[in-house]
């Protein structure tokens, strides 16, 4: 009986065992399907991989992070809160305010955004060999730029680095040293703008322009981290190289374009010729970029009335003081654009006074949400703001039936007036003139195709302003300001001075905890 | 069989023996023994002489006349099945025995078997028909809610087949759904969610209740396994606990059942809207208040008076049909089921319909092979209103009736939806420009063989499949404008334009499968000693794999037409690629258990399962999940016969203690994956982790069940404490990364610590059959949760929502509070300028928690002749709602825009510049008691030998009742406002309100 019992238990133990090789006994491998796959060690090494690394650069075409971080903080924009619209936990504010600290969401997400990024350019950068890696480079590069720029500090993770790898972390001074590195390369091995569509990838003016960017602020990216805010001191041998690298992008045929608002207006891509690094949007004729398209249409919807023509979320505005930094003739601060103008009602420039819009071409008045008049006056207040408060910018013109989210402008991150006007400022910082150029006459070319009188003489303060005047939501407005000294000054509506640590972000306490070689900023 | 009635039986006899030989005066007593529970006769129920073996037997209808010396004090009544009773042996007496010994032999269901009531070591409730909650029942889940302690069920909102979130001894996991593991006829569910999210006017909704494909009348019980020594027999997927769903099976004779109800439901509670004269009264005031000019404000008046919120509530009807047929004989069973569900939601378009057909078969082919075959068939179709969790300022459906203008006309004469071109939505045009439905149909299948290999030992092969397959398509009208949200298309990083996508009418399609296949064996020995104990020993393999495939497509552009077409092929003007994704995961499993029941007394189960998933790290696939309970009769002991026996009839200490795992988290986590764009751009999304490894929760419990006053009251006192580490969460991974985050264990650990409390207690027997009877059932637990060792990681979830609150959060989960606690500034009143104040510098601060405290139920159940009765109450206290419609909607700065808000508004002092900033101002607390269910049923006489053999009407309601002091409309809600994919809990933003339902009932038996 017993015996018996064993027997029949042991041959359907057995028989079991049998059926569970037969049906299962997986291995619990996962299986993954469709677009995905699991990442090898040649994820990087391929062209699709670089394209998606041009892709994230779309990201910094927003109103918000990264541009928000450049331009709230400074006298040309800031968000104020109307009653129930706008508040946003305060995201805004403090930013205009100086009063960001660790915990601030914008900085979280810019910070993971522009990391996410330098990652997937490093990956080509290290796996990737020939065209390909001196791309990645200079996007790595370009991209470290930023996360030197806004936080001083760069965390670095190889290719190769394994998952539980701590990133080591450079400190400003390194990391300026080291992206300078991955430029000189990149100067070496990229080829020269030539023409079409070259804009929208790594060339070698890119890189030479980016070059000049670095070295004229290499005094700030060299101060010591306790006293980030300076004072600087500019050595002429930079100066000198900042004016050569300019002289050389000019020399492949970049030129001031004929009208200021050709580098913006919905076909800046043909009309402009400055464009030495932009993204296409989301026109029609623009579906096949490299890395897919940004998207413009927020620098037109941040500012613009939900009854407007083109229906915008009624948010920042610029302040009373740079608006009165124009003069009135001054095409940058209004011109009427035809195939836009006498269809919307919109400008280009600033959108100030009674606005209008038109209903089966009748031009009417806009009114605001409770009826009336939709006027927009200068005078805003930080906290508390009414609906028509503050005037709005209209930095990327829209085609008058081109009012929705297919805008065709091109994204621009590096322009030819900008290059210029850092050869004037090497200039008057001890460098050398070239060409029988002056930093006087480079800064009244650009004075004058907008209408704007000319100077008689120009000092650095001149400089800063001029810039303002002409890049002004092209966010470098924040690293002006500090290279100019005067980023902690009060502001409207920012009525004290703030701290000079102040001048770098603080690291976002999240990462600060999650790498133990990531120390907080000097002064948070 | 009681040993206990045998014995004193048994006993008395003798006893009664030697007593007939005295000689003594003689008395007479007469009297009538019932049934405590229906007050019908017991006959043959042994009447004796305490003490002695003097005894009758009463007649057939109870009664029983004995003579006896006059120096007896007491007789002693019993009868086998019922408790034995005491009685004072004078005059005429009426003696009620409990049919207590059968609630104790009452079988329950557990994981892989049954057991007696009295032989279960761990908290296993167990609930059968009588005790569900009835009306409108969309799905299992709130056949429960309020019935057990323990076991918190809440409905996110009163959506027809909305999601429902059902907690068992607390919140456990950090992230996801903390819903427990579904297992219908012994296959365990998959449990994913049953759609896709649609294209919604704005915001995103939350996943379909995946049980509604079940047929609430095809249940015959619901055992729920609380405890993790019950549970653990489910390993990894039983943290959340495990709720085992029984469907009926064919019994006896052939017969054939009829059910069928009609309801009428409508709001429970509606929003005190202000009226057209206050609304314009209202702009007026607080234009004029904030030194606006007022002159152009009469624009905002057109004159109509239109309440918004007729037009998007109904009187919903819904009407069930279901029909039923089986038999069982020696060797097979047999149950057919098929059932008809149409269900209204109370909101306009809002619609479940459901077709179920089941199959249940059991055939003992030989003496040793015994064949079981379960099929459920259900086909479902949702029809949808765009009622969204997370729209911005203009609303979807329920925000857009709340606020649109109510001197506005519905419609403009020629018929088309009015549009005053301000960018606000007409909830109108909301209800009728889409038409959003899905259709899914699920397949429920399971085999098992099962072969006696000897009089202890059988084998069984379980095979179940569960497929479903989801459609959803919706159709946006070409006369939407632009304010309803149809911009360019984008997706998996392509843009999608054209000037067709604009005005031109949209439509989705999205497809979902899944397909989910388990195979087990189980080897049972089954044995019983002479000396009365029993050993049973459980030996299984269970693999378990599961697919889904997601893909939808977008299109637009209809050709020469104004209305909303609802073919997909008419939809011409350009279409999206197709994009969808796959997961699999597979689950495989080693497990076993013993019971031992040592004298009736002690009882003694182990076990310990070996789980495998797919999901976690190389080399950290697999967990053990150990458990054991111990149970101890004490009763049955001689020493406590004469001390707790004096008290209760039975007495049973239970200790439990196990470990579970929880898999509730996505496939590929431990996987660094790369990932394809359309625009063939690759790049690598996700991080790795090679040390991913199982999340466990370990349960200690006690626990006492007791019987008093001969059975009329039964009750259950429990304490556990919960604990689950290394917590399997997303955050924050050091960058330079794939992306921001990765998946690890957490340090830290969640405990949840409770006690349980539930009484059943006979208030009124019936005297006799058809007497008044009155039953109380109550139950109540206690609930505390907590989280230690998080260290200074702090995750913020509960987005808030609304105009100018992007960004806005407002709960936290970091160490030393609760899960979901509030996090905000404290709002203090307004200033003199009607400016909000708020306590410390308006600096973040903890207050409470979403999380209820306490939770209780009470059931006051009734019988009177043909007639029964029952009411359900259902209380809930101590936890906090974000009322986020408030925050969004119902500020005095919605008027200065002329947005609609309640009448309270117009009214205070609030200044319309007054930002909306996230405060106290609107967390307020829940607490609330709810009638829940009442019923009354009534049984048709039949003669004898008709054709019919039962007739039973049933008018019941739900939610008939709601007492709380919080200030939106039902504080029992929980629309998702998860952040980063940390979920969240209490919100209230705009959901669906719950309905009052009244439901008239027909069941009749052929």
């Amino acid at each position: 009986m017993k015996n018996n019992f064993i027997k029949q238990t042991a041959i359907y133990v057995g028989a079991i065992a049998l059926c569970i090789g037969q049906v299962s006994c997986s291995k619990l491998d996962e299986k993954v399907f469709g677009s995905k796959s699991v990442a090898t060690a040649s994820a990087g090494s391929n062209s699709a991989d670089l394209n998606s690394v041009y892709g994230k650069l779309n990201e910094l075409a927003g109103q918000g992070n990264w541009f928000a971080f450049q331009e709230h903080s400074t006298d040309e924009l800031l968000g104020p809160t109307r009653g129930t619209d706008w508040d946003d936990f305060g995201t805004w504010r403090k930013i205009h305010l100086h009063a960001v600290d660790g915990a601030h969401n914008q900085l979280y997400d810019t910070w993971n955004g522009l990391n996410g990024a330098l990652f997937a350019a490093t990956l080509v950068a290290e796996k990737s060999t020939g065209a390909a890696q001196i791309e990645g480079k200079f996007l790595r590069a370009f991209i470290a730029t930023q996360v030197m720029d806004l936080f001083g500090q760069v965390p670095y993770r190889s290719a190769t680095a394994g998952p539980d790898d701590i990133p080591e972390v450079k400190t400003r001074a390194a990391a300026f040293d080291w992206i300078l590195a991955d430029v000189d390369a990149a100067i070496a091995g990229l080829p020269d703008f030539g023409t079409g569509s070259d804009n929208h990838k790594a060339n070698k003016q890119a890189a030479q322009f980016l070059k000049a960017r670095l070295l004229l602020n290499k005094a700030v990216y060299k101060a010591a981290p306790a006293t980030p805010a300076g004072p600087y001191t500019f050595a002429a041998a930079d100066m000198n190289t900042v004016i050569s690298l300019v002289d050389a992008i000019t020399a492949k045929g970049f030129k001031l374009s004929k009208a200021y608002w050709d580098n913006f207006k919905w076909d800046n891509n043909t009309a402009s010729t400055e464009l030495i690094l932009s993204r296409a949007t989301n026109g029609a004729g623009n579906k096949n970029q490299t890395g897919g398209n940004a998207d413009v249409t927020w620098a037109t919807g941040m500012g613009t009335h939900y009854n407007q023509a083109f229906s915008g979320w009624n948010g920042f505005t610029t302040t009373s003081d740079f608006y009165n930094s124009f003069e009135e003739a001054d095409a940058r601060r209004y011109t009427a654009l035809p195939l836009m103008t006498e269809l919307s009602g919109f400008n280009a420039g600033f959108l100030a006074g009674q606005q209008y819009k038109y209903d089966n071409g009748t031009k009417v008045m806009v009114k605001d949400r409770s009826g009336s008049p939709l006027i927009f006056t200068p005078d805003v207040s930080l906290f508390f703001s009414t609906e028509a408060k503050g005037i709005r910018t209209m930095k990327y013109p829209l085609k008058g039936d081109q009012m929705s989210f297919n805008a065709e402008n091109e994204f621009v991150l590096m322009r030819y007036s900008d290059a210029v006007l850092m050869k004037a400022e090497a200039i008057l910082r001890g460098g050398t003139a070239t060409n029988n150029e002056t930093a006087l006459s480079i800064v009244n070319a650009i004075r004058a195709r907008s209408a704007a009188t000319k100077l008689a003489a120009v000092t650095l303060t001149d400089i800063l302003a001029e810039r303002g005047r002409e890049l002004y939501l092209e966010a470098v407005r924040r690293p002006d300001m500090i290279r100019f000294g005067v980023f902690n000054n009060p502001v409207v509506e920012r009525p004290a001075k703030s701290d000079g640590f102040r001048v770098v972000y603080p690291i976002p306490n999240q990462a600060v905890s999650s790498n133990p070689n990531l120390k907080q900023n000097f002064g948070y | 069989m009681n040993f206990k009635i045998v014995k004193s039986t048994f006993v008395g006899l003798f006893l009664g023996l030697l007593v007939i030989n005295a000689q003594a005066q003689n008395k007479t007593v007469t009297g009538k023994v019932l049934d405590a529970k229906d007050g019908s006769p017991i006959a043959a129920a042994s009447v004796v002489v305490k003490g002695a073996s003097v005894g009758t037997k009463t007649t057939a209808d109870g009664s029983f006349a004995i003579t006896i010396p006059t120096t007896v004090a007491k007789l002693v009544i019993s009868s086998v099945g019922y408790s034995s009773r005491e009685v004072d042996a004078t005059g005429n007496i009426a003696v009620s025995l409990n049919q207590t010994s059968n609630q104790l032999n009452e079988v329950v269901v557990v994981g892989y078997g049954t057991r007696k009531v009295k032989d279960a070591t761990g908290s296993v409730v167990s609930l059968g028909e009588k005790s569900f909650n009835k009306g409108v029942i969309a799905s299992p889940e709130e056949l429960l809610q309020g019935r057990t302690a323990g076991v918190n069920v809440t409905s996110n909102s009163g959506e027809p087949g909305g999601a429902i979130n059902v907690t068992i001894r607390g919140t456990s996991s950090v992230r996801s759904n903390n819903n427990p593991l579904y297992v219908v006829d012994g296959v365990p569910l998959y449990g994913g969610g049953m759609t896709g999210s649609g294209i919604s006017v704005e915001g995103s909704t939350t996943a379909r209740n995946p049980l509604s494909f079940i047929n609430p009348n095809d249940i015959e019980n619901i055992s729920i396994l609380k405890d993790a020594s019950s549970a653990a027999i489910y390993g990894a997927r039983g943290a959340n606990g495990v709720v085992l769903i029984t469907t009926k099976s064919g019994k006896g004779k052939p017969s054939l059942t009829f059910n069928t109800t009609t309801s009428v439901a409508t709001t429970a509670a509606r929003y005190d809207l202000a009226s057209p004269q206050e609304f314009m009264y209202g702009i007026r005031k607080t234009l004029a208040d904030a030194g606006i000019d007022v002159t152009g404000v009469g624009g905002n008046d057109k004159g109509y008076n239109t309440d918004w919120q007729d037009q998007v509530f109904r009187t919903a009807v819904s009407k069930s049909y279901n029909l039923a047929w089986g038999y069982s004989n020696a060797k097979t069973s047999l149950k057919l089921n098929g059932s008809f569900d149409d269900q209204q939601g109370i909101v306009k378009t809002q619609d479940l319909n459901r077709m179920t057909f089941g199959l249940k078969y059991s055939n003992q082919l030989t003496s040793r092979l015994k064949l079981d075959v379960t099929v459920n068939k259900s086909s479902v179709k949702n029809r949808y209103a765009q009622v969204t969790n997370n729209a911005g300022y203009q609303g979807s459906l329920i925000g857009a009736m709340i606020s649109y203008n109510p001197t506005f006309p519905v419609y403009n004469a020629d018929g088309s939806w009015f549009d005053n071109q301000d960018g606000n939505r007409n909830p109108v045009a909301i209800l009728e420009g889409y038409n959003d439905q899905d259709t899914y149909s699920k397949l429920l299948t399971n085999v098992s063989l099962s072969y006696k290999l000897s009089t202890n030992l059988t084998y069984k092969l379980i095979y179940g499949i569960e497929n479903g397959q989801t459609e959803r398509y919706t159709f946006q009208s070409p006369n939407m404008s632009s304010a309803y949200g149809q911009g360019i298309i984008n997706i998996r990083g392509k843009n999608y334009q054209g000037s067709d996508i604009g005005g031109h009418g949209r439509a989705a399609q999205q497809f979902l499968n899944q397909n989910s296949a388990v195979i087990e064996h189980t080897l049972n020995y089954d044995k019983t000693y002479k000396n009365g104990n029993n050993l049973q020993v459980l030996a299984a393999f269970s693999y378990q794999k599961t697919t889904d495939y997601y893909r939808a497509k977008q299109a637009w552009g209809v050709a020469g037409t104004t209305s909303l077409k609802t073919s997909w092929d008419s939809y011409t003007g350009g279409k999206t690629d197709e994009y969808g994704d796959s997961t699999q995961v597979e689950l495989q499993s080693y497990f076993s258990r013993v019971n031992y029941t040592m004298k009736d007394k002690y009882i003694l189960s182990a076990l310990a399962r070996i789980d495998g998933s797919s999901k976690l790290s190389a080399g950290h696939k697999y967990g053990t999940f150990p458990a054991f309970g111990f149970k101890w009769r004490i009763l049955e002991e001689k020493f406590a016969q004469n001390t707790l026996g004096k008290i209760f009839s039975n007495f049973d200490a239970r200790l439990n203690y196990g470990s579970t795992g929880n898999q509730e988290f996505p496939a590929y986590a431990s996987l660094a994956i790369q990932s394809k764009d359309f625009n063939g751009n690759t790049s690598v999304n996700t991080n790795s982790n090679p040390n991913l490894k199982w999340e466990t929760t370990t349960t200690t419990g006690l626990g006492i069940d007791f019987t008093m006053f001969n059975g009329r009251l039964n009750g259950t006192v429990d304490y556990f404490k919960k604990s689950t580490k290394d917590l399997l969460f997303l955050i924050s991974y050091p960058q330079p990364a794939a992306s921001a985050d990765r998946w690890v264990n957490l340090p830290g650990t969640v405990d949840n610590t409770g006690w349980e409390f539930s009484i059943d207690y006979q208030l009124v027997r019936p005297a006799y059959k058809g007497a008044f009877g009155w039953d109380v059932a109550y139950n109540m637990s206690f609930l505390k949760n907590n989280i230690s060792g998080f260290g200074s990681t702090v995750v913020n979830t509960g987005g808030v929502n609304g105009q100018g609150l992007s960004g806005a959060y407002a709960q936290t989960i970091r160490d030393g509070s609760p899960l979901f606690t509030f996090v905000m500034p404290t709002f203090l009143r307004f200033d003199a300028y009607g400016n909000g104040v708020y306590a410390n510098g308006s600096k973040d601060e903890l207050q409470g928690s979403a999380l209820p405290t306490f939770n209780a139920g009470l059931t006051n159940s009734f019988s009177y002749k043909k007639l029964t009765a029952s009411l359900f109450f259902n209380a809930v206290t101590g936890f906090y709602v974000y009322n986020n419609t408030a925050n969004a909607l119902l500020l005095k700065g919605s008027l200065k825009t002329a947005h609609n808000v309640t009448r309270d508004i117009i009214y205070n002092i609030e200044n319309s510049i007054n930002p909306g900033n996230v405060s106290s101002r609107f967390l307020e607390k829940g607490d609330y008691i709810r009638l829940a269910n009442a019923s009354i049923a009534y049984a048709v006489d039949v003669k004898p030998g008709s054709f019919i053999k039962g007739l039973n009407l049933t008018l019941s309601g739900q939610n008939l009742a709601l007492f709380t002091k919080y200030s939106g409309l039902d504080p029992e809600v929980n629309v998702d406002h998860s952040l980063n994919g940390v979920p969240s809990r209490g919100f209230d933003y705009t959901a669906t309100p719950r309905a009052r339902t009244i439901t008239l009932g027909l069941n009749a038996r052929f």
